[in-house]
C-alpha cells in the first residue's frame, strides 16, 4: 500500500464500530468489554431484543464504556441499510476514520493498539479495509462454565475454510453517498445489492496486525435461535438462504427435531459459512490455539442463553404483526372502485 | 334424521384420527376442513378416507383463522347436501352420545325453530401415563363441577333460512347478523348428546396449539376472538420464557374457558371418572412427541412469505 492514507501519517486513526444486534445476551457484554479495549467507541443498534441484550448494553454505557445505543423499531431485515447509515453518522457526528461493521459474535483480534494503527494508516485514502475472517471453535464442554470460560477453550481453524473477508469502512464512505455495506458486511459495495466484481475499493489487511474472530455458534439454545430467527427474517427480506447453505442444513435439522448435541454444534462451527457438499468432519479439521479474548470479566451476562422457543416465538409474533399493520395500510389506501 | 359433523382441523395429529373414528360411531358422515397442517394430519385424513370411512376432506390454506366464517360456510354446504342437522365438533372433542335413536327422538320432540346446544364437559387425560393417546384417552376424567357456563351448538336445517346468521367463534352457538338480536337454542340433557372436551394432552401439543393457534387469530386480526383469552396469556407466558409444565397444564384445565375472575384454586377442582371413548384402534397416528416448535417455524415461514410478498421484502 503507497501513497497517502485514508487516516493521514501520523495521527492516531479513531476507529469506532456499528453493530445490530437482537437477542444476543449470552454474548453481548463480552463483546462490549473485549472490542472496547481496543476500540474508540462502539455505537450499537438494538433491533428489537427480547432478551436480557438491552438491559446488559444499557448496564455498561452506565458504567462509562464508549458506546452509543440505539433503538431501532424499525420492521424488516435492512442491515446494510441501517448499518451503513449509522456509520455515515459516526462518521460525521464523532470524527472517526474509520467505522467497522461487528457481529455481536466477532472480537477485534489485534496483538496491540499501535499495530492496529500502523495498518489503518496504510490503508490508502480512497479505499476502505478488508479484515480477514477467522472461525474460532469453543470446546463445547465447557459451556456450563460460563461465557468467558467458552470463548477462552475456542481456537481458530488452522486453515480457513470459508472464503469471506469483513469490511472496514473508511471516512471516504462520506464521499460516496450511494455506497452500502453488502449482506454480512463482507464488503463495502457501490451501491445498495452491489455486486463484489464491482465494489468500492478496499485494501487488505495482514491478519497478524487485525483481524475479527468470530464465534458464530456457543450453545445449542443460541444456535437453534440464530437459524430459527434468522430464517424467518430471510424469507420476509426476500433473501433466503441457498438450499446447500450451512445456515439452511442448520435450519432444516431444527424443523426436524434432531437432536442438537455437542457433535452437532462441533460440525456446524467447523464447517459454519461453508456449502454443505464442502463439509468435512470434525476430526479431519485443525484447530490451533491463538487466543483473541482481551482479560475480561462479565457483570450482567446470564448464566445460560435465552428459551429459543420464547425468541422464535417473539419473532414469529412480530412478523404477524407487522403482516397485519402491512394489509392495514393496504387496505386503508386502496383506490375506491 | 341425516346428522353430519363439521371439524375444523390444524396440526392435530395426536388425536384427529382417535375423534374422528369415535365421533363417526354417532354421526352419518363428517366433513373436515384441513386448516393448513403440516404434521401429519392430512397423511392420516388421506388413510382414513381411502379406509373408507364417510368422510369429506378439504384443505384451506389461508394462514389466519376465521373459525366462524369457515364453521359458518361448511354447515351451509353441509345442509346443501341434505343433512338434517350439522354438529360442529373440534378435532379435541368427542360426542358423547349413548343412543342415537333416543338423540332423534328428542330432537324431532323439541322446537323445530330452535337450534340445539348440548353440554360441554371439559376432560383432562393422565398426562404422564403411558402408552398412546387412547390410553391416555381412556383415562381421562372430566371436571365435577363444569364452571365455563358454555355449550355446544347443534345447528338445524332451517339455518338454511336464515343467510345472514353465523355460528360463533368456538361453535357455542348461533348468532344472527346483528348481534343484539338474541337466536333462541334449546338445550338437550347431557344424557342425551354432549361434549367431551379434550384440549390438553400433553405439553408439546398444547405449546403448539396455543402458538400457532394464537397467532393466527391475531392474523385474523378481528378483534377480541370470544373465549380465547386463556390462548393469549399461555402465549405471553411462552414469550416471557415460562415454558409449560404438567403442572402448570394441570392448572389451566381446571380453569379452562373461565375468566379471570371466576377461576379457582386449581387445587380445589375435583375431578370424576366418567369414560367416555368407544372401543377404537387407532392405525395411522404417529407415536412420536409432537414438535412445537416445527410447527410455530412452518407457521411462521408462511407469515414470512407473505409479508415478503405484501411488503416486497422491505
Amino acid at each position: 500500500m503507497t501513497g497517502g492514507s485514508a487516516a493521514g501519517a501520523r495521527r492516531k486513526p479513531k476507529v469506532w464500530s456499528v453493530s445490530m444486534v437482537r437477542n444476543e445476551a449470552d454474548i453481548v457484554e463480552a463483546f462490549v468489554r473485549h472490542n472496547c479495549t481496543v476500540l474508540d467507541g462502539m455505537a450499537i443498534i438494538d433491533h428489537g431484543s427480547i432478551d436480557a441484550t438491552l438491559p446488559i448494553l444499557t448496564a455498561l454505557a452506565r458504567e462509562g464504556l464508549p458506546v452509543i445505543l440505539i433503538r431501532s423499531a424499525t420492521p424488516g431485515y435492512l442491515q446494510e441499510q441501517i448499518t451503513t447509515a449509522t456509520a455515515r453518522d459516526v462518521f460525521r457526528q464523532t470524527g472517526a476514520d474509520f467505522v467497522l461493521p461487528l457481529d455481536a459474535d466477532e472480537f477485534l483480534k489485534v496483538r496491540s493498539r499501535d499495530e492496529f494503527d500502523r495498518a489503518l494508516r496504510a490503508v490508502p485514502p480512497a479505499m476502505n479495509g478488508l479484515l480477514h475472517w477467522l472461525t474460532y471453535v469453543p470446546d463445547y464442554a465447557t459451556a456450563p462454565q460460563g461465557t468467558i470460560a467458552l470463548l477462552r477453550s475456542a481456537r481458530r481453524m488452522a486453515t480457513e475454510r470459508q472464503v469471506f473477508p469483513k469490511a472496514l469502512m473508511s471516512r471516504y464512505l462520506l464521499e460516496r453517498p450511494e455506497a452500502m455495506l453488502a449482506n454480512g458486511n463482507h464488503y463495502v459495495a457501490r451501491r445498495l445489492g452491489g455486486a463484489n466484481d464491482d465494489a468500492e475499493p478496499h485494501a487488505r489487511i495482514r491478519a497478524e496486525f487485525a483481524a475479527l474472530a468470530h464465534v458464530p455458534i456457543r450453545s445449542a439454545a443460541q444456535f437453534v435461535t440464530k437459524v430459527a430467527v434468522k430464517k424467518l427474517g430471510r424469507i420476509a427480506a426476500r433473501y433466503d438462504w441457498k438450499p446447500d447453505a450451512a445456515s439452511q442444513v442448520a435450519y432444516e435439522a431444527v424443523v426436524a427435531n434432531r437432536p442438537v448435541d455437542d457433535a452437532v454444534l462441533l460440525e456446524s462451527a467447523i464447517n459454519w459459512s461453508v456449502p454443505k457438499p464442502d463439509w468435512i468432519a470434525p476430526a479431519d479439521a485443525v484447530l490451533v490455539d491463538d487466543p483473541f479474548l482481551a482479560p475480561i470479566t462479565l457483570r450482567y451476562t446470564p448464566s445460560a442463553a435465552a428459551d429459543p422457543m420464547a425468541l422464535v416465538l417473539a419473532a414469529t409474533d412480530r412478523l404477524v404483526q407487522r403482516l397485519v399493520a402491512a394489509r392495514r395500510s393496504a387496505t386503508a389506501i386502496a383506490p375506491v372502485p | 334424521m341425516r346428522v353430519v359433523g363439521f371439524t375444523l382441523v390444524r396440526n392435530e395429529e395426536d388425536v384427529i384420527e382417535a375423534s374422528i373414528r369415535h365421533n363417526l360411531r354417532s354421526l352419518d358422515a363428517l366433513c373436515v376442513v384441513d386448516h393448513g397442517s403440516d404434521d401429519a394430519t392430512p397423511e392420516i385424513l388421506a388413510a382414513l378416507v381411502r379406509e373408507g370411512l364417510p368422510i369429506d376432506v378439504r384443505r384451506d390454506d389461508s394462514i389466519e383463522l376465521r373459525q366462524g366464517a369457515v364453521t359458518t360456510a361448511g354447515a351451509r354446504r353441509i345442509f346443501a347436501d341434505g343433512a338434517d342437522l350439522c354438529i360442529p365438533i373440534d378435532a379435541d372433542e368427542f360426542l358423547r352420545m349413548p343412543s342415537r335413536e333416543r338423540f332423534e327422538a328428542i330432537v324431532s320432540a323439541a322446537d323445530p325453530a330452535r337450534h340445539l346446544v348440548m353440554p360441554w364437559l371439559t376432560y383432562l387425560p393422565a398426562l404422564d401415563a403411558p402408552g398412546d393417546i387412547v390410553a391416555r384417552l381412556r383415562r381421562a376424567r372430566r371436571k365435577a363441577d363444569e364452571r365455563h357456563g358454555l355449550y355446544k351448538v347443534i345447528v338445524r336445517r332451517s339455518f338454511l333460512d336464515t343467510p345472514d346468521a353465523r355460528i360463533d367463534v368456538g361453535n357455542h352457538r348461533v348468532r344472527a347478523e346483528d348481534a343484539t338480536a338474541g337466536v333462541a337454542h334449546e338445550a338437550l340433557p347431557g344424557e342425551i348428546a354432549a361434549l367431551a372436551h379434550v384440549p390438553i394432552r400433553s405439553v408439546g401439543q398444547f405449546t403448539a396449539k396455543i402458538a400457532v393457534g394464537c397467532l393466527a387469530l391475531r392474523l385474523a386480526d378481528e378483534g377480541t376472538n370470544g373465549l380465547s383469552f386463556h390462548w393469549h396469556e399461555e402465549f405471553d407466558a411462552l414469550v416471557a420464557g415460562r415454558p409449560l409444565t404438567n403442572e402448570r397444564l394441570k392448572a389451566i384445565a381446571a380453569n379452562y374457558s373461565i375468566g379471570a375472575e371466576l377461576r379457582v384454586d386449581p387445587a380445589k377442582v375435583m375431578w370424576s371418572e366418567d369414560p367416555f371413548l368407544h372401543d377404537i384402534a387407532l392405525r395411522y397416528t404417529p407415536s412420536r412427541p409432537p414438535n412445537p416448535l416445527a410447527r410455530i417455524l412452518t407457521f411462521g415461514e408462511r407469515v414470512a412469505a407473505e409479508v415478503a410478498r405484501t411488503t416486497g421484502g422491505l
